[in-house]
């Protein structure tokens, strides 16, 4: 039988919640609902949901620092948040699992659905967790600590260690300064998204490199790195990436 | 020669001396006129293409700016959460609660979208705004909180003219950090009242206080800085704006205090010289 608890200081808030998923996922068989998340704590224990939807911003105690007070993470947690671009990037950079208000039926269902056919790792959730509040501590993004999960555990890296990214097919290679490699089963895509904000560049469809690690253009058109590895130039992208080591 | 500048010389050389006659001049004399004039015309092309790229930056610039202010005057985090509203009140089947709260919703986004580009708006146009987004807010949080907004009845409210949303920032401000800290009894009073070419504004909480609320802010106080920023912007207009003895807008935070001397609220008062 699977529980799930709400909580959120907004009763308009939990209620379209439950009201969801009462209507649209069927394998939620009982919806308890928390207003006040000074109470939070001691309904988990009474409680013991398997799924936690919590939102960020609330009074008194906001959604990272109850669950610090938990001690036994036993259950996932789903994060939801109006608007709060910085803790959202804090979260993506920790592979963390939220969801936007107002909720979308299908990336609930999604979120739903993932919990139910992978075997959680709380161990795995605890740390990514404390890396979301590292992230969120950090006095900038630019301290942002990225996680990888992996079957063997999780590997927290600095951006600006990260030297490249290859795509190979559904998997993306990463390569760091100190000559590590980590292989992880996520598209290229993912991580475009979150690392050109912390000067990486796309420079081709299975490329994404840092650009503070670029030397040179050499005159076939490949990007020549610190490592003095070679990296592939799209012609469209070749501009641009020239354009960005001016 | 191009404007009475030297803009290049054709030299010419021949092997046998006194080869080049007067002919020979007239001919080189009408290569370079047209030459002058063909580059005067390049010239001016290119001036005009750099005048045009510089009136669309600034164009961009402007709209940039605009937007950003807009931004700034309107929390994205309220947009969000009042949709939720609505998406609640859809799920729960309360269509007369989902209806009125929507074209409330839609009013205050018609005024901001108008208004946001202009410097000032009349005190009605603001009161009216204020009015949706406190009842609107209400609504939000099921009348948690009671709320009066009182505008003294000698002021000529189509004739007094405020900075766009000035006073918006503040009132979002006290029921998200004063009064939501709070468990029982919200109040909030925003009041205008004129006395010799100024107008005072009240905005009072009777929350938790601003040093409980900073307190509680705690470490999601990056992600939430919005109001702070909003607060920024605020003062800095009112510092701009003066009367004619260059007396500038002011703001003052005052912590109000019960008789036991325990935290009771927080008073906001601005003033600022009547524009009309």
């Amino acid at each position: 039988m699977l529980k799930v608890l709400l909580i959120d200081d907004e009763e308009r808030a939990t209620d379209a919640l439950r009201l969801m998923i009462e209507k649209t996922v069927p394998a939620i068989q009982q919806v308890m609902v928390c207003n006040d998340p000074r109470k939070a704590a001691d309904i988990i224990t009474a409680y013991q949901p398997a799924l936690v939807f919590l939102d960020i911003q609330m009074p008194h105690l906001n959604g990272f620092e109850l669950m610090e007070k938990i001690p036994n993470k036993n259950f996932k947690i789903i994060f939801t948040t109006a608007y709060n671009e910085y803790a959202i990037q804090a979260i993506r950079f920790s592979a963390f699992d939220y969801l936007l208000k107002p909720i979308d039926v299908e990336e609930l269902q999604g979120c739903v659905q993932r919990f139910l056919e992978n075997n959680e790792d709380y161990q795995q959730q605890y740390a990514l967790l404390k890396n979301i509040i590292h992230n969120i501590q950090a006095p900038s993004p630019s301290e942002f600590r990225l996680a990888l999960p992996t079957k063997a555990g999780v590997h927290f890296l600095v951006p600006a260690e990260i030297i490249r990214c290859e795509s190979l097919g559904n998997y993306t290679k990463f390569f760091m300064e100190n000559g590590r490699t980590y292989l992880i089963s996520k598209t290229l895509g993912e991580y475009d998204v979150l690392l050109t904000p912390h000067h990486f560049i796309r420079t081709h469809k299975s490329h994404l490199v840092n650009k503070r690690f670029i030397a040179f253009i050499d005159h076939d058109g490949f990007a020549v790195l610190k490592d003095s590895s070679k990296v592939e130039v799209s012609r469209r992208r070749k501009d641009e990436v020239m354009q960005s080591l001016k | 020669m191009i404007d009475d500048k030297v803009a290049g010389v054709i030299d010419s050389e021949h092997t046998r001396k006194h080869f080049f006659n007067h002919r020979h001049l007239k001919i080189l004399n009408t290569i370079a006129a047209l030459c002058a004039s063909q580059m005067q015309l390049a010239m001016a092309e290119e001036q005009k293409k750099k005048a045009e790229i510089e009136l669309l930056q600034n164009k961009q610039k402007a709209l940039e700016s605009r937007l950003q202010s807009l931004r700034l005057q309107m929390n994205p985090h309220f947009l969000f959460n009042a949709l939720n509203s609505v998406q609640q009140m859809i799920l729960a089947n309360e269509e007369m609660v989902a209806t009125k709260y929507l074209s409330r919703f839609s009013k205050l986004l018609r005024a901001i979208l108008v208004h946001s580009d202009k410097e000032a708006i009349t005190l009605k146009e603001e009161l009216e705004i204020l009015n949706l987004y406190v009842e609107l807010e209400s609504i939000r949080f099921k009348g948690t909180f009671s709320y009066r907004i009182v505008c003294d009845d000698s002021i000529d409210v189509d004739e007094v003219k405020v900075p766009t949303l000035l006073i918006q920032p503040f009132v979002e401000n006290a029921i998200w950090h004063g009064l939501m800290h709070k468990e029982v009894d919200r109040q909030l009073l925003i009041s205008f009242e004129e006395k010799e070419e100024w107008l005072h504004c009240i905005v009072e909480d009777n929350g938790v206080g601003r040093q409980k609320a900073k307190e509680i802010k705690g470490i999601v106080a990056n992600g939430s800085s919005h109001q702070s920023k909003g607060i920024a912007v605020s003062t800095e207009r009112l510092k701009a704006m003066k009367n004619k003895t260059g007396a500038e807008g002011s703001i003052a935070f005052t912590d109000l205090m019960d008789k036991a001397g325990n935290a009771a609220g927080t008073r906001v008062a601005i003033d600022f010289p009547i524009q009309t």
